[in-house]
């Protein structure tokens, strides 16, 4: 083993710090690392606890130093573990019950497992809401709007009917108020074009 | 059936009354039905919302009140459906559906965010919680609590302290558990005159009448017990 | 923790504000209360949400709020920049309701350009007092303060920074504190407490 105790897994801790938020491959290799110093400074302070004389300072150093690095093994290795879970659970509630291949690509088979489990317990959860009518809490993330959008006419297009049965007449350069639902069509194939909002008067 | 409320002006014309709506809590014969007007709830549980939102530690849950929300809406998500798609009311009607489930969808995922984040501290508290104090968490929050406390422990002891040296096994979740910060300070309004004491740093105490009307900017700790009761609001 | 610019929005629209109906509307049973019936010409009160709803359908007009015209943000503007107070503003959200108005239906605002602008400079004039509110609370080494004429959003501009860094301080103090009653052998409570008995 080189380096000193813990490094390696300091190395994991690092890597959470790197990637803040976001979800790299699962360091398989570091970790089978930290977890294999554990079990060696732990033969050690065996082997000196049963060869040693009580109370010879010099093995007490190096048995308080040993266990010091054992938990702090642990310490990190379990954050490490821990910090990803929270990362997978946000995953849920950002990209629904499916994981993006690429995320996917970097869990482990446990971690899968993890997330599966945290779908059904959220999935209960939500299915009690509202006497068993279920309240789906991914939705609704941010506050409601109103829908409507002021677009201007990029080309002639002639009578455009809206759902309420009424229609409005698209000129080139007439500007109108629309239910932003019914003009995304019209905005894709750039009929016409949404009129920039005002910046929003506070500094964000 | 928590309540009636048929106020929606359908086609037959069933509102017109101008009293308030009311509608009990009948399910327990035993506990006292509290009868408040929908507007009522909906002030409450905007507050609550509020509070959730900006209190650092998880507050007394409001789950009766959500409930006989969602019953409300799904009431008038049915008789919206009756109006006419042309009916001018229509927009406004599903505006407001739209706001109340937004809000109570933020107030119970505020909920499951401190619940997840401070997992092991509320599991303590509720082990150790006198059965007659109520909890801080609703029967389906408990059940959650508990669900994501062991798949994350699971999860932890397989991947991890399994493959330690034997002694080293325990998981130990006091060393990964983080407790709601209540020294922070928050901005909060008061609806009730009230007075707390104050202590500084230093260790001096300062009493601080708090008017009912007046804003400050203060430690949350000694007012926390005044959120729940209502005597402040968080802003 | 602080409250999104989407949320102040969300909350300010339960402001009331005036609308003048373009059409007869038959009154609406809401959850938060009977509102209407609307009659043409005649000016109503509703929500702002409402109001803005209506108005996105071209149901109505907004009727611009009485503090957001060009003499009385004037008046507003002076005042901030001359006092060393904060004063009350005329509505607790009064920059969430410009802002969604003019987003809306600036049209239904006389003179809307200058008053954004004065918006803007009461604003900044506000923010300015505050910071040196801040400075001088620090310094103080204060535990607590009225802040009776914040606004929300205001809060939310000095939010999390502010609050943070007197949670440092605070712990900071403490900590100091307690390392000078342990140096001086005068025990406090809390060491006491920590004494074998």
């Amino acid at each position: 083993m080189s380096g000193m105790y813990g490094e390696i897994a300091l190395e994991l801790i690092k890597e959470l710090d790197r990637h803040k938020g976001k979800l790299p491959p699962f360091q398989e290799n570091e970790l089978r690392q930290a977890l294999d110093e554990m079990q060696i400074l732990f033969e050690q302070n065996q082997r000196d606890v049963s060869m040693n004389i009580p109370g010879n300072p010099e093995f007490l150093a190096a048995l308080h130093l040993r266990h010091a690095a054992l938990e702090r093994n642990k310490q990190c290795i379990l954050a490490y573990l821990y910090t990803r879970l929270k990362v997978i659970t946000d995953l849920r509630w950002d990209h629904g019950p499916v994981i993006p291949a690429e995320v996917r690509a970097n869990m482990t088979e446990q971690e899968v497992q993890f997330f599966a489990n945290y779908n059904k317990t959220l999935a209960n959860y939500m299915g009690s809401l509202g006497e068993n009518h279920g309240l789906d809490l991914t939705q609704d993330l941010k506050p409601p709007k109103t829908l409507m959008v002021e677009i201007r006419v990029l080309q002639d297009y002639g009578e455009f009917e809206l759902e309420d049965g009424t229609s409005v007449l698209l000129k080139k350069d007439s500007v109108h108020f629309l239910p932003m639902s019914q003009c995304e069509a019209l905005v894709q194939q750039k009929i016409v074009e949404v009129v920039q909002k005002q910046k929003s008067l506070h500094q964000k | 059936m928590a309540g009636q409320f048929e106020r929606m002006d359908t086609e037959n014309g069933t509102g017109g009354s101008a009293s308030p709506d009311t509608f009990g809590r009948s399910d327990e014969e035993a506990e006292e039905t509290v009868t408040m007007t929908p507007r009522e709830l909906l002030t409450k549980l905007h507050t609550a919302w509020m509070n959730e939102r900006l209190a650092p530690d998880l507050l007394p849950p409001q789950i009766e009140e959500i409930e006989c929300m969602l019953e409300l809406l799904r009431n008038m998500e049915v008789n919206t459906a009756k109006l006419e798609k042309k009916d001018i009311r229509l927009g406004v009607h599903k505006m407001e559906v739209d706001r109340i489930r937004y809000l109570i969808s933020s107030y119970l995922r505020i909920r499951l965010a401190k619940i997840q984040e401070y997992c092991w501290d509320l599991q303590t508290k509720e082990n150790t919680r006198n059965s007659q104090a109520p909890s801080l968490m609703s029967p389906e929050e408990q059940k959650f609590l508990k669900e994501y406390i062991e798949n994350l422990e699971s999860h932890l002891k397989n991947m991890g302290t399994q493959h330690m040296p034997r002694t080293m096994q325990a998981l130990q979740p006091q060393t990964m558990s983080t407790s709601s910060n209540l020294d922070s300070f928050l901005f909060l309004r008061v609806s009730q005159d009230s007075s707390i004491i104050v202590d500084d740093a230093d260790g001096r105490e300062e009493e601080v009448s708090l008017e009912a009307g007046s804003q400050h900017i203060i430690r949350y700790r000694p007012v926390a017990k005044l959120v729940p009761s209502g005597s402040v609001d968080l802003v | 923790m602080s409250l999104t610019a989407d949320e102040l929005d969300f909350i300010a629209q339960e402001e009331e504000v005036e609308i003048m109906p373009k059409f007869d509307i038959p009154t609406m049973w809401l959850i938060t209360g009977d509102v209407g019936p609307f009659e043409v010409g005649i000016p109503i009160k509703v929500p702002l949400w409402i109001a803005l709803q209506l108005r996105g359908d071209n149901k109505c007009n907004i009727i611009t709020p009485y503090w957001l015209t060009k003499s009385s943000m004037e008046k507003v503007k002076e005042f901030e920049t001359k006092s060393p107070l904060f004063s009350k503003m005329p509505s607790r959200h009064y920059m969430s309701v410009a802002k969604l108005i003019f987003e809306l239906c600036p049209e239904d605002v006389p003179e809307a350009d200058d008053i954004k602008l004065l918006v803007k400079d009461v604003w900044n004039a506000r923010m300015s007092k505050l910071q040196a509110a801040i400075a001088l609370f620090i310094e103080k080494g204060a535990s607590w303060a009225k802040v009776d004429n914040l606004t929300q959003m205001e809060m939310c501009a000095i939010r999390p920074f502010f609050p943070h860094s007197l949670e440092h301080l605070h712990r900071f103090r403490k900590t100091i504190q307690a390392a000078r009653l342990h140096s001086a052998g005068n025990a406090s409570l809390e060491v006491r407490r920590q004494l074998p008995k």
